[in-house]
């Protein structure tokens, strides 16, 4: 027992060094986002001027915030809607599509996952510590964008009371567990292809799928119903800023959904033949 | 025995790869198996290294089954696939030392540098990023890494492709001193005389096949010889062999293809006058286009 732990350490730490570059890219360059996106407050001509702006804006524009309830009032809400701008959603997730994708699909398309696996570690022990890189990249990413609305802040000047960090903090764990949602759903893919670009193009097609979804349901009364089929209608950071609670039913849905993912494809690459 | 597989079937699909493929190897042997591309090498590797689970049939390596018990197994196999590959921007040491520990050891031993040494594999190589080196390279880096946690067992499919004579050499006596330690060898090739120089049985696949097992003698025993008869003078009557065909007639010389017993060829050139006879042992290459020469 022992020396299996000892050897999916290894293979965490391995793939941790390799993906530490990209995984250094993608949250510096979300840090630097969310500074500068505090100082967008000043282009609005203050919080009170933006949301008099939002209250002109057609519900379609709302709804891409998940604004319609209301945007709220404080910084906190500017910043936590700002957490549902596309270059988040983008950037952010391409570290969890691209790395679910890397860990089987490509390993297999490569060739290298038949040097690896000739180890005496489980193939399902070996995605596992490739799970554990995921759930830590993530985690760390998210830590990164709510960092940079935090130092943003400081460097601003927003006045302490202004600024809830806590409700920042929640809205990054909802964001985090949307993007381990879809890097589950990306790695279950993973574990049946053996086409790296291919994986990639089923995970990016869903989860633009899935944005579209989200986005109808909220602005088309007939896809109503179709909203809660898409991870996008359980992230929520306006909501949790607005309401100031933090978001428990969507967390559990989105983790039910990366660990019921991540589970089937420990299962389905246990099963599989790798034969290309 | 090392390796027991035993009716093993497979198809991907619609597409046959494996039909009723028998394998018996023991312990400290050096077996080859032989056959074009596209014969079935390939997936009874992967099958007998647990990567492919088989449609029927059972397989043991070392008394393990290697799709349940596969962990248990690797710790005690060494395996190189067909294609080495390696992840990008790693270096030749990176990979060792992550392989190495990938099998629960710590540090490089005097084994993998002794390996290193002999199958010339420098220092200064393994510092380099893997994505500059040579396929020779590649594939030397990919032996070191079978081989370096000394395995009981070491399986290699297409072992010597890519390597230089010398290193192939090297590689040879390396195979036979583990061969002498008792470690048992299965390596795939379709490189001819790399199988006789090594291997003291091979198999022989075709269409995922077994259509011949046994030494290479064994294998020569019952196939065709050629033999080339020179007569002092062009024979006046007309030449009746027993146990042989001619294949050509030219002048004074005569090929002729022997299928049976050569005693009942020698007592029929006795009727004529000869001059002198060439006769050639069957090379595995000649046994191989016997099997395969149909094959585009």
């Amino acid at each position: 027992m022992e020396t299996l732990i000892s050897l999916m350490i290894n293979v965490f730490l391995y793939t941790f060094r390799r993906s530490l570059v990209g995984l250094t890219a993608v949250s510096v360059g979300l840090f630097l986002i969310s500074v500068l996106i505090i100082y967008t407050i000043e282009a609005f001509g203050g919080i009170a001027e933006f949301q008099r702006l939002f209250e002109l804006m057609p519900d379609s524009i709302l709804a891409l915030f998940h604004a319609q309830g209301g945007f709220g009032t404080t910084p906190t809400s500017y910043i936590a809607g700002d957490y549902r701008h596309p270059i988040y959603l983008i950037t952010g997730f391409s570290f969890g599509i691209a790395f679910a994708s890397g860990a089987i699909s490509r390993e297999i398309e490569r060739g290298t996952i038949l040097m690896y696996l000739a180890s005496p570690i489980e193939r399902w022990q070996y995605v596992l510590a490739k799970i554990g890189v995921l759930v830590i990249g993530t985690a760390i990413i998210a830590f990164s964008i709510w960092l940079g609305s935090f130092v943003g802040a400081e460097l601003y000047g927003l006045p302490k009371g202004e600024i809830d960090n806590m409700l920042l903090v929640f809205a990054q764990i909802n964001m985090w567990s949307l993007m381990l949602a879809f890097g589950g759903i990306t790695l279950l893919i993973s574990a049946y292809s053996s086409d790296g670009g291919l994986t990639i193009a089923w995970a990016a097609g869903i989860s633009i799928v899935m944005y579209f979804v989200d986005f109808l349901s909220l602005i088309w009364s007939v896809a109503e119903p179709l909203g809660p089929l898409s991870l996008f209608h359980y992230f929520d950071p306006v909501g949790i800023a607005r309401d100031a609670v933090f978001p428990w039913f969507e967390f559990l849905i989105l983790m039910g959904v990366s660990a019921l993912s991540m589970l089937l494809a420990l299962y389905v690459f246990q099963k599989r033949d790798i034969s290309n | 025995m090392a390796i027991e597989i035993i009716n093993v079937a497979k198809k991907f699909g619609h597409v046959r790869a494996l039909e009723e493929v028998n394998l018996i190897i023991n312990e400290g042997e050096v077996f080859g198996f032989l056959g074009p591309n596209g014969a079935g090498k390939t997936t009874t590797i992967r099958i007998a290294t647990g990567f492919i689970r088989p449609d029927a049939g059972s397989v043991r390596l070392l008394g393990l089954d290697p799709w349940a018990q596969s962990a248990e197994l690797k710790g005690r196999i060494g395996f190189l696939p067909d294609r080495v590959a390696f992840d990008n921007g790693i270096s030749g040491r990176e990979f060792l030392k992550y392989m190495s520990n990938l099998h629960g050891q710590k540090d490089a031993s005097p084994w993998q540098q002794e390996l290193l040494d002999r199958l010339e594999l420098s220092q200064d190589a393994l510092t380099r990023k893997v994505r500059g080196y040579s396929s020779g390279m590649t594939k030397k880096l990919g032996l070191v890494q079978a081989m370096q946690h000394r395995p009981e067992l070491l399986i290699m499919d297409e072992p010597t492709e890519a390597l230089d004579p010398l290193v192939r050499q090297s590689l040879f006596e390396i195979i036979k001193e583990l061969s002498n330690q008792g470690v048992t060898i299965f390596l795939s090739s379709h490189v001819l005389p790399d199988i006789q120089e090594v291997c003291q049985r091979v198999s022989l696949i075709r269409g995922g096949e077994i259509v011949e097992t046994g030494s290479v003698e064994s294998l020569r025993l019952g196939k065709y010889r050629t033999m080339v008869v020179d007569f002092k003078k062009i024979p006046d009557t007309e030449i009746i062999l027993e146990g042989a065909e001619i294949l050509d007639m030219d002048g004074t010389r005569m090929v002729i293809k022997i299928s049976g017993d050569i005693n009942d060829v020698i007592r029929s050139l006795s009727r004529y006058e000869v001059d002198d006879i060439v006769y050639e042992r069957l090379s595995l290459e000649e046994l191989f286009l016997e099997y395969y020469g149909d094959i585009d």
